[in-house]
């Protein structure tokens, strides 16, 4: 009774290919039972009760803080989805183009009923690999949904040349350096490399990598999302830290797309590890360090305007002195 | 591991493994109805045998009484609204397609049928074939007919609205208070609309003149409202026992606290349920258990079912309070005969 069902959340422009995705999705012989919840400009030509319509419907919450807006429309339609007495795989919410992923994730962190019943899977952002350039350029939600994606599903490569692709490439990196790519015509890819990625899950930050080109690229475009990554092979004061990273989103979390973070705090003897949407963050000790592993500290920031919010000297102060 | 344990009245239950979540119980006479998110209904009757009538497609998701008695009403995510006979005879009423039907009311009083779906709440007036169309800023979230049956409370984001019939149509009352409301509820008395939120607490409003009513310290969100006993009382859901509010006297709950009962050890209830004419309340919790509580001061917890596991998502009992009908979220069915209790 009590498994989660995970819901991956679809994002990305119009055009970019979602629809096409969603329909392989609803067709293929899988043998796995997938609800799909699309947006009312949602083209899905087919009808049978697994797709189900919502009205992007974003609230604000009354817990003082300004940027917790949820998707009432998904916690009612998640909640009706649990009684049925069909079960599904899982659970593929699409957005709008021009949605802001936040509200989604948020929603996954905000309400109990959802994250008992349910659990965030990953968000997976398809873009159009020819219009990308000029998306990020006009629409800065393109931009928030590429920094909020887990998997970026690089799309209509066959119209772009070798070296462009290399180029956006890079420039999603600099923009999101966990995020997997996968390039792909008309959405060809296997499902599994898009679906159960359990990208929210604390104990899969552990194996995060991030992957921050050396390439130059990335300082090519004057992009308004960037990414920080810091470390430190000195433990953290547990203290200091709180304090640091709690007032940090507190002032800035709605300059704060993401933070993931694997932390080595002085006196404990497991890795700490913490994952934040905005002003919402959530953290647990997970699991002793590995032998083999060094025990340092690994944070990394996705967001707008961070260069202003002293990030390094900041995290250097948490160090044990 | 069991926190109640099971009791002697559990020997006598009947208890039925359906394998779809019960969505809702209700008492229709001496009947006693369940909905299942396998489109069915379940009647339980004294000496019949059990009835199974397939009302939907999808998972039904709300369940009333009808205006007329032998009937209920219910509504479904197959976008129906479905009426069907104690006898077992359904008839969909209207269909909304993709939309699901998530409320639905019925008043004998003045023979109005209500549902919604999306933004809108569909009214069916006695001898009236349209139905009249109430928008909403958002999705419905909640709604309910008064006793008289002639106002309509709406619950949405930002609040709620009241719309009262008058002779040109519907005067909208609007209840302004930030947030998502998700379910509504008027005293028997009609004098208080009452809504719970997506935050943990319950919003009120007395409609004389509009003096509002906070109730919060919950640790959950609140999914269940029901008046229960003389004073009356409004018991609810959402924390570790029932939340029951008195609304005697002018004030209501107004700077007064509630009574608490039904201690869940631990456990958070789920669902609550009662009749009009008794001061008790029987409270179930998220791991299966059911206490019996009376509302009077020093009335000590009973034991009626221990605990299973499962939470119980919908509970309903007789007027004459013979018999309970336990669901659960897996679908499990305990009809339970009260008097063969001691005291109960």
């Amino acid at each position: 009774m009590n498994v989660q069902v995970p819901v991956t959340v679809l994002t990305g422009f119009l055009g970019a290919g979602k629809t096409t995705l969603l329909n392989r999705i609803l067709t293929e012989e899988h043998g796995r039972r997938y609800a799909v919840i699309i947006n009312e400009f949602g083209e899905i030509g087919i009808d049978n009760d697994l797709v189900i319509d919502a009205d992007e419907e974003v609230f604000e919450m009354n817990n003082g803080c300004i940027c917790c807006t949820v998707r009432g429309d998904l916690i009612r339609i998640l909640g009706g989805l649990m009684k049925r007495a069909e079960r599904f795989d899982a659970i593929v919410v699409e957005t709008t183009g021009i949605a802001d992923p936040a509200p989604v994730a948020q929603t996954f962190f905000v309400d109990r009923d959802v994250s008992t019943r349910t659990r965030l899977d990953a968000i997976v952002t398809v873009a159009d690999a020819l219009n990308l350039p000029a998306q990020l350029a006009e629409c800065h939600e393109a931009a928030e949904q590429i920094a909020f994606a887990d998997v970026v599903l690089l799309n209509k490569i066959d119209l772009v040349a070798e070296d462009a692709l290399v180029a956006i490439e890079a420039r999603i990196r600099a923009m999101n350096p966990w995020a997997r790519i996968v390039r792909t015509e008309r959405c060809q890819t296997a499902l599994e490399t898009l679906l159960g990625q359990q990208a929210f899950d604390l104990k899969r930050i552990l194996e995060i990598e991030p992957d921050f080109l050396e390439s130059d690229h990335a300082h090519e475009h004057d992009d308004n999302v960037t990414s920080v990554s810091l470390h430190s092979e000195v433990a953290l004061d547990q203290d200091r830290f709180q304090d640091w990273f709690s007032a940090l989103l507190r002032d800035r979390g709605q300059d704060i797309l993401r933070s993931k973070g694997v932390l080595s705090l002085d006196g404990e003897d497991e890795r700490y590890v913490i994952q934040g949407v905005h002003m919402l963050m959530e953290g647990d000790f997970i699991g002793a360090w590995p032998e083999t592993a060094p025990r340092e500290s690994r944070l990394v920031f996705i967001g707008r305007n961070l260069h202003e919010m002293d990030l390094q000297a900041g995290f250097e102060a948490c160090r044990v002195r | 591991m069991a926190r109640f344990e099971q009791t002697p009245l559990e020997a006598q239950a009947h208890l039925l493994d359906t394998g779809a979540p019960v969505t809702a119980v209700l008492a229709e006479a001496d009947v006693l109805v369940s909905a299942h998110g396998d489109g069915t209904l379940r009647m339980f009757e004294p000496g019949k045998p059990d009835r199974v009538i397939q009302a939907h497609r999808g998972a039904v998701l709300a369940l009333c009484a009808d205006r007329d008695a032998g009937a209920v009403l219910s509504g479904g995510d197959d976008g129906r609204m479905v009426r069907t006979t104690l006898e077992g005879h359904s008839d969909c009423l209207a269909s909304f397609g993709r939309h699901w039907v998530e409320h639905v009311a019925a008043s004998r009083a003045s023979g109005w049928r209500a549902c919604s779906a999306g933004r809108a709440v569909h009214i069916w007036r006695q001898g009236v074939r349209h139905a009249d169309v109430l928008e909403h800023p958002s999705t419905v979230g909640g709604m309910a007919l008064d006793a008289r049956g002639r106002r309509v409370a709406v619950a949405h984001y930002g609040g709620v609205t009241v719309h009262e019939r008058g002779k040109r149509g519907y005067r909208p009352i609007k209840l302004a208070f930030s947030g998502s409301h998700l379910g509504v509820t008027f005293s028997p008395d009609g004098r208080f609309v009452i809504s719970s939120m997506q935050e943990n607490m319950l919003r009120g409003w007395r409609l004389g003149d509009r003096a509002d009513l906070r109730m919060a310290g919950y640790p959950t969100k609140v999914h269940g409202l029901r008046w229960v006993g003389t004073l009356p009382w409004l018991a609810t859901t959402g924390a570790g026992f029932a939340v029951c509010w008195p609304f005697d006297g002018r004030d209501g709950p107004m700077d007064r606290p509630p009574r608490t009962v039904a201690e869940g050890r631990g456990q958070i209830a789920t669902c609550v349920a009662g009749v009009s004419g008794a001061d008790i309340v029987f409270t179930g919790f998220e791991d299966g258990a059911v206490l019996f509580a009376e509302l009077s001061a020093g009335g000590e917890d009973r034991v009626v079912r221990g605990s299973t596991g499962v939470a119980v998502s919908a509970m309903g009992v007789t007027p004459d309070l013979r018999w309970l009908l336990i669901g659960d979220e897996a679908g499990l069915l305990c009809h339970l005969p009260l008097r063969a209790a001691q005291g109960i």
